[in-house]
């Protein structure tokens, strides 16, 4: 190859570079000006090479242990500030436990919605979680002092996931899943699809639980049909959620239009308070997702 | 759709519409043409104002003293001349034209998600002649909104409005999708009265924000110490000036929670770069 050829080849590279990377090079730069923050890995397609448009952009984040539940109390409002999330995060209830707290973050980038999969860990986790996940090691503070695990990490990390979610926090796991689940269709991952979808569902039906029976709200499907469906505001949500559940197990587009429809009208049944907070983020969702 | 609430509020609705008024609108055909060559024309849109704004917000010129569309300082321009990019957007320049107005200056301006022109009041640097500034929305989306009286006011696109920006004001998009105006600045003459004279606020659209409560306050002022405490300094001052879009607050408020975030980290200096970056904004005055 003559040198004119391969600079030309280099910079076609150039121009074709996944737009998650000038994101990701944007991410690191603002994690890594907190000093409480020890490490960043990157994990996921973006780590291993096989990235495509679509892909998530997945990030781990090594804090001081000392600064970890500080660092997560404030996650989300720089999530929202600095990157422009146009949803509030989901707490990832999906990932793996390795001893720290996953988020979920849609993100205007480019003109297109992108998702960030946060990963919080204490910085004594980062070498297992690294094994574990494959992870790509893009940034280490030197200046950070090694610290001691804190079993006050691991008591604050249980305490948040025992927390039953919110109308809003369900909601949000709805609307993040559908926008996962559009990716899996777009890519023919009809395995993942199907997982997703039934997730979807399950988080209508914990939406509907939470909102209408919050005394119940861990009972899941039991009794579901005589507890909620005992008003007509009851049966109108159950007939919401039997529509999503008589569709197919995975999904079509037009079938994942239909039950983000379903979603929406259930909110409005039954969190239109939440759904008032949500207005704005909600159209911007919907600009992307339809 | 964010609906008008001003009924029962005559004082708000007094003030805002010495701010802010819609006007006539255009044909939904000329919008889209318009809007066709605001996305496929324009490239190379200029940052400037840059102390005004968070960054997302990119301005090109129409009509100007320099024919240059890259020039987009603003200044007093008594007969501004087409721009190469007007050149090469017709329907645009028909519009400007068939109205027949008293141009000082007309620009493109694009807002980008998540972007903000912070609490501001303009013309402090120009001429005192009588002027104002009309917008013409071709782009928007419902979290695009000018803050301004205590009130959120999402200017809908195809549609003239009228802004007077001698008020303190700001602009947001919270989340997107990219919002684009046409802002003309004229020179008051009859053309213009006769176009602003049925200057109204719309039936929706138009927002009253909610007083803050002293312990909201304190509690994003304790996020914001919270930030700034992690490193997050920058993101700390811009979660304060975020709040000017989401509550009725006094003016300069924002700018006062950020003075005393630093007061209270004990960096004097960044305090009073604070205070006077308070006065250049709403005075136009350097400290």
């Amino acid at each position: 190859m003559t040198l004119p050829q391969s600079r030309m080849l280099a910079e076609l590279t150039t121009a074709n570079r996944p737009g998650q990377l000038d994101l990701l090079d944007h991410i690191v730069g603002l994690f890594a000006v907190s000093p409480a923050v020890t490490h960043l890995l990157v994990r996921g397609s973006l780590a291993y090479g096989t990235s495509d448009r679509l892909s998530d952009v997945d990030l781990v984040v090594g804090v001081q242990p000392s600064r970890f539940s500080a660092y997560a109390a404030v996650l989300d409002a720089v999530v929202r500030v600095e990157l422009g999330a146009i949803l509030p995060g989901w707490p990832d209830r999906i990932v793996p436990a390795m001893g720290g707290l996953g988020s979920v973050h849609l993100l205007e980038h480019q003109g297109h919605l992108q998702q960030l999969d946060l990963y919080l860990a204490p910085a004594d986790r980062i070498p297992a979680i690294a094994g574990l996940a494959r992870g790509v090691l893009v940034y280490s503070n030197s200046d950070a002092a090694p610290e001691q695990p804190n079993p006050a990490v691991e008591a604050f990390v249980r305490d948040r996931l025992a927390v039953a979610p919110s109308c809003h926090e369900l909601l949000v796991e709805a609307l993040v899943l559908a926008s996962m689940l559009r990716k899996r269709l777009a890519r023919r991952q009809r395995m993942m699809a199907y997982a997703e979808y039934h997730m979807l569902v399950t988080a209508v039906r914990s939406l509907i639980r939470t909102a209408l029976q919050p005394s119940r709200a861990a009972y899941g499907w039991y009794h579901l049909d005589t507890e909620i469906g005992a008003s007509s505001l009851g049966r109108a949500c159950l007939d919401d959620l039997a529509t999503l559940m008589d569709a197919p197990s995975v999904p079509t587009r037009e079938t994942l239009a239909r039950a983000l429809e379903v979603v929406i009208t259930v909110a409005h049944r039954v969190a239109p308070d939440t759904m008032d907070d949500l207005r704005l983020d909600l159209d911007a969702y919907l600009h992307h997702m339809t | 759709m964010i609906t008008t609430d001003l009924h029962d509020d005559t004082a708000t609705s007094t003030a805002l519409i010495d701010q802010v008024g819609c006007l006539a609108s255009i044909t939904d055909t000329r919008l889209e043409r318009l809007r066709h060559e605001a996305l496929t024309v324009p490239t190379d849109w200029q940052i400037s104002y840059e102390e005004y704004q968070s960054g997302g917000w990119a301005t090109l010129s129409l009509l100007n003293g320099s024919g240059d569309p890259a020039d987009v300082t603003i200044t007093d321009c008594e007969r501004p001349v087409a721009t190469l990019l007007l050149e090469r957007m017709p329907a645009t320049r028909a519009l400007l034209d068939e109205l027949g107005l008293s141009y000082m200056w007309v620009r493109l301006a694009r807002l980008d998600s998540n972007a903000f022109l912070w609490e501001h009041r303009d013309y402090t640097e120009l001429n005192t002649i009588e002027r104002y500034r009309l917008h013409l929305p071709i782009l928007t989306n419902s979290s695009a909104y000018l803050v301004t009286a205590g009130a959120a006011v999402h200017m809908t696109a195809g549609r003239w409005w009228r802004l007077t920006p001698t008020y303190a004001h700001g602009v947001c998009n919270l989340r997107g999708p990219q919002r684009i105006h046409l802002i003309a600045d004229c020179y008051d003459d009859e053309a213009l009265r006769h176009l602003t004279a049925d200057a109204h606020l719309p039936e929706t659209g138009v927002r009253i924000l909610p007083t803050a409560t002293p312990d909201e306050l304190l509690q994003h002022a304790q996020t914001a110490a919270d930030l700034a405490a992690l490193g997050w300094v920058e993101a700390a001052e811009r979660s304060l000036l975020q709040l000017f879009y989401h509550y009725a607050l006094s003016e300069g408020h924002t700018y006062d929670m950020i003075r005393d975030l630093h007061a209270g980290r004990g960096d004097a200096a960044a305090a009073a770069g604070w205070q006077a970056k308070k006065a250049f904004m709403l005075t136009g005055v350097r400290a």
